[in-house]
């Protein structure tokens, strides 16, 4: 994270943005303003030309999903069919299509520059990315629901295509759930789930590779599930409806940068003042600002107040007396 | 083979060593005949109860039938009745059902096919155990064997439900394997359907169903071969197969869990033989043999039989050739009950070489 900011995101940022999120995804947009509802943010290097600076990641933070339209995953169960007296134990895997994540908030369109990129790099701008969102919603707990999800992409072949769409929703919908993305934004899902089977789906009723990729990540994305997993989400059997990607999930407030989070004072110190109590801390200034967002700064927790030097401050473009919240990092 | 050679009757224990012979001839998982000595005796026993009994029906009864060739002296086919289909337990049946799934964005509308385990036909009245010797196939023989039993159901409805099913045997191969039990079964047992049977001795069906799926399978999921043998019929059952359609079951709605074949369902009073059979009661008079054919009984219960005969019924009599009357153990003025037999266009040729179907052999007994 060294190096590294997180600001919101602007008009200017979207054909970059685009380019992160890779093809077939809907074409990025800027939250509505005002609406509260999302917000857009995007990684790059500390500069002091922002122009200059390529963005290095993306993450869209939802305050809540599925209660304009329907959000839809597969929870993947488990049925036995057993028989002592013959012997027979079969245990199967289900499928059953449901709104289970509706009004939770989400992460979403998580996404990396990679190519040429050193892969510390790479996860550096995710956990910023992730972190400084989950810190957001400390911040701000009671705009953020009580769980979080993030659904990652599923496996592909080779050719791109993904075989559990193969298995499963082609043999529903003859139209490509990318397609649909791109034409419908978020809502595809809702759309594409009216023709998929609404009744509990034996999962082995499907092919076998369609059957091995469920709640796989695709190699592309095997990166953000291990951000996202350090950062205390897990999988809990739900898949996403296209490829069968895993979707990710926790209860916020048992998250562990949400626990650590505390609002602090800014308290400016003497530049190299007592450099050698300083700790790493990812520090959130106030959203309304047009200074980035977080950062990982050097300063001190003392009483409520948090030191930092000039240079530290100026990468948030703080001042004495501006509140923000933090936690330590551990390295 | 002559039409009027044929005697349906009630089964009895003595035609143990026709049942066996049957039961070998057919393939496997084709009847319902146990191909196993002490269960095809077990079978005739309950059967020969279950006729003798004048107790009011349990629903556990099951009524057998032998069809004769009298010129030959031979057993040539079996049918039967099950009063109660699930008797002590459930019967389980796959009932086709289509969704449509829509979305009006994204212009789509699919019909899906679905098959829904359930307990639908659980008491219906059950036509069984079917068997003709392929010799007869194309005789009238079939014809009386299995509408004979709608007669009987007919005279003796208080023993039986207002409602009937019959199951036909799905795609198989010679081995026995089966494509709709490979793609659906087989994956919650792993063992071929002859062997989960074997596995689970006298046990219902029922007992292996609660071991399927409980929810719809959605049929676009399975393999094509699959899919294709839904309501499919093993060849050997078009014969069996397509009198029951004739008579009005209905074959689209179930089938059957294991292979797929099609459950064929009816309300008994809507079968033509059913709907058309009149009780009446054999004319006295001068013997003769012409009219439409006709399928005739008798309406006793432990004696049954019926026949294939020409007559005409006319005020709630039937005039039938001595022989006829002779086999169906009547005298003139005894009652009967009686059914024009349907299809017997279709059957004049197959009857051709009986004597009497000729106008100018119209008395065949008293031909030099």
């Amino acid at each position: 994270m060294n190096g590294l900011l997180v600001r919101v995101a602007v008009e200017s940022d979207l054909p970059e943005v685009a380019t992160l999120l890779g093809g077939g995804r809907p074409a990025p947009q800027l939250p509505a303003p005002g609406a509260g509802s999302e917000l857009l943010l995007v990684a790059a290097a500390t500069s002091v030309d922002p122009g200059a600076a390529r963005l290095l990641g993306c993450l869209r933070l939802r305050d809540s999903i599925g209660l304009g339209r329907p959000r839809y995953s597969y929870h993947v169960g488990c049925a036995v069919h057993a028989a002592a007296d013959l012997g027979l134990f079969h245990r199967q895997r289900t499928l059953l299509l449901g709104n289970d994540h509706t009004g939770a908030s989400e992460l979403a369109d998580l996404a990396c520059a990679v190519d040429g990129l050193p892969l510390a790099l790479q996860s550096g701008s995710l956990r910023l990315l992730v972190h400084s969102a989950l810190l957001l919603v400390a911040s701000r707990r009671g705009q953020y629901a009580a769980q979080i999800v993030a659904e990652l992409p599923g496996r592909r072949d080779s050719a791109g295509q993904s075989p559990f769409w193969d298995g499963l929703g082609r043999h529903f919908y003859s139209g490509d759930p990318a397609q649909a993305a791109e034409r419908f934004g978020a809502d595809w899902r809702s759309h594409v789930a009216s023709l998929l089977p609404r009744q509990l789906v034996y999962a082995s009723f499907l092919t076998p590779a369609a059957q091995s990729a469920i709640a796989q990540v695709s190699d592309a994305a095997r990166l953000q599930r291990d951000v996202l997993e350090e950062a205390g989400l897990i999988y809990d059997h739900h898949v996403g409806i296209d490829d069968g990607g895993p979707v990710l999930e926790a209860a916020i407030d048992a998250l562990g940068p949400v626990q650590a989070a505390r609002r602090l004072r800014v308290q400016g110190a003497a530049s190299g003042h007592g450099v050698a109590a300083r700790l790493p801390y990812l520090v959130l200034r106030d959203a309304a600002s047009t200074a980035p967002l977080a950062a990982r700064l050097l300063g001190s927790a003392v009483d409520g107040a948090l030191r930092l030097d000039d240079a530290q401050m100026a990468m948030l473009g703080l001042a004495s007396g501006d509140t923000v919240w933090a936690y330590a990092l551990r390295g | 083979m002559n039409a009027q050679d044929f005697l349906l009757r009630a089964a009895a224990p003595d035609d143990l060593p026709s049942f066996e012979r049957i039961a070998a001839a057919s393939a496997v998982g084709i009847t319902t005949l146990p191909a196993d000595r002490a269960a095809l005796a077990d079978r005739l026993e309950r059967s020969a109860h279950a006729f003798a009994s004048g107790d009011d029906s349990s629903g556990e009864e099951i009524y057998l039938f032998v069809l004769e060739d009298l010129a030959r002296g031979q057993i040539v086919g079996t049918s039967g009745i099950a009063a109660s289909a699930g008797f002590h337990d459930r019967f389980y049946s796959y009932r086709n059902e289509m969704v449509v799934h829509h979305s009006q964005a994204l212009a789509a509308s699919n019909r899906i096919h679905t098959l829904h385990l359930c307990h639908d036909l659980t008491g219906y009245t059950l036509l069984t155990s079917f068997y003709i010797d392929p010799a007869y196939e194309h005789s009238a023989a079939p014809q009386l064997l299995s509408r004979a039993r709608l007669l009987f159901i007919a005279e003796f409805a208080g023993r039986f439900s207002d409602r009937i099913a019959a199951e036909s045997p799905g795609l198989a191969d010679e081995g026995g394997r089966c494509p709709f039990w490979d793609a659906v079964g087989r994956r919650f047992f792993d063992m071929d359907y002859p062997q989960v049977e074997q596995i689970t001795g006298g046990r219902s069906k029922a007992f292996i169903a609660e071991l399927m799926p409980q929810s719809p399978i959605y049929v676009p999921l399975l393999p094509e071969a699959a899919q294709w043998a839904i309501g499919q019929l093993h060849p050997v059952a078009e014969l069996p197969f397509s009198i029951l359609l004739d008579e009005g079951f209905d074959p689209e709605t179930y089938v059957d869990i294991f292979d797929g074949g099609p459950t064929v369902e009816a309300r008994v009073a809507m079968l033509k033989t059913v709907a058309a059979s009149r009780r009446m009661h054999l004319a006295s008079g001068p013997a003769q043999a012409h009219g439409p054919w006709q399928l005739v009984s008798n309406t006793t219960r432990q004696g049954f039989r019926a026949v294939l005969a020409r007559g005409e019924p006319t005020a709630g009599e039937l005039r039938l050739d001595a022989r006829s009357a002779e086999r169906l153990q009547i005298d003139p003025g005894s009652p009967l009950r009686a059914a024009p037999l349907p299809a017997s266009d279709a059957l004049s040729d197959a009857a051709s070489d009986a004597p009497s179907d000729a106008p100018s052999d119209a008395t065949p007994e008293i031909q030099p």
